[in-house]
């Protein structure tokens, strides 16, 4: 599944829905896949900023 | 070895009916949602990693910015994910056991979510981060804070 850039609030308010338990496998999945695209653009950051060290 | 059927007990089928296809749907979801499980574990290990090895003072102000609100996210939702009472009670040891109470609730977020995994990965993005904040100097501490 392609991962869509989400606001922190639908982020918020996705992991809101899945503790409640009423979201689909489709949205933990979603959710799971956001969290992993916002370590990848850390992971860049920090990759970047160890080069220049 | 064969053992002897009880009287009543069903004869083996070989020729299984095929499970409903909402089933292997199901099946479906659970194995595509470990594997991301997986990876994002595997992710936070390299920027825990990357977190705890890193100069703060290389990163300029949008790159700082970006990696915070990356951590922001990704442990705000796995706050979330883990419910108030766990937050509550990660809190509330977050004075005596500051790396426990914070392992314990991605624990927690990890079960909502349905799937065993380790997190070992995330156990290394709390070490990461928590050098990575430490080093901050009280310009940059104030900024976040604002």
């Amino acid at each position: 599944m392609n991962s869509v850039k989400m606001t922190k609030e639908e982020l918020q308010s996705l992991a809101q829905k899945i503790r409640e338990g009423k979201a689909t496998d489709e949205e933990k999945i979603l959710f799971v896949s956001e969290l992993g695209v916002e370590l990848d653009k850390a992971s860049e950051i920090l990759s970047k900023a160890q080069k220049d060290n | 070895m064969k053992f002897e059927k009880f009287p009543g007990e069903p004869e083996d089928n070989p020729y299984k009916p095929p499970e409903s296809e909402e089933s292997s749907k199901e099946q479906e979801g659970d194995f595509e949602l470990r594997e991301q499980m997986q990876e994002l574990d595997e992710k936070a290990q390299v920027v825990g990693e990357q977190l705890e090895n890193v100069d703060v003072d290389k990163l300029d102000k949008e790159g700082f910015n970006k990696v915070t609100d990356a951590i922001d996210r990704v442990m705000g939702g796995v706050y979330i994910l883990a419910g108030s009472a766990a937050g509550g009670f990660a809190w509330a040891a977050m004075e005596e056991d500051p790396m426990g109470a914070i392992q314990k609730t991605v624990a927690a977020a990890v079960i909502v979510l349905g799937v065993s995994v380790g997190v070992k990965g995330f156990d290394q993005l709390i070490r990461g981060s928590k050098s990575f904040f430490e080093e901050l100097t009280p310009e940059q501490k104030a900024e976040l804070k604002s």
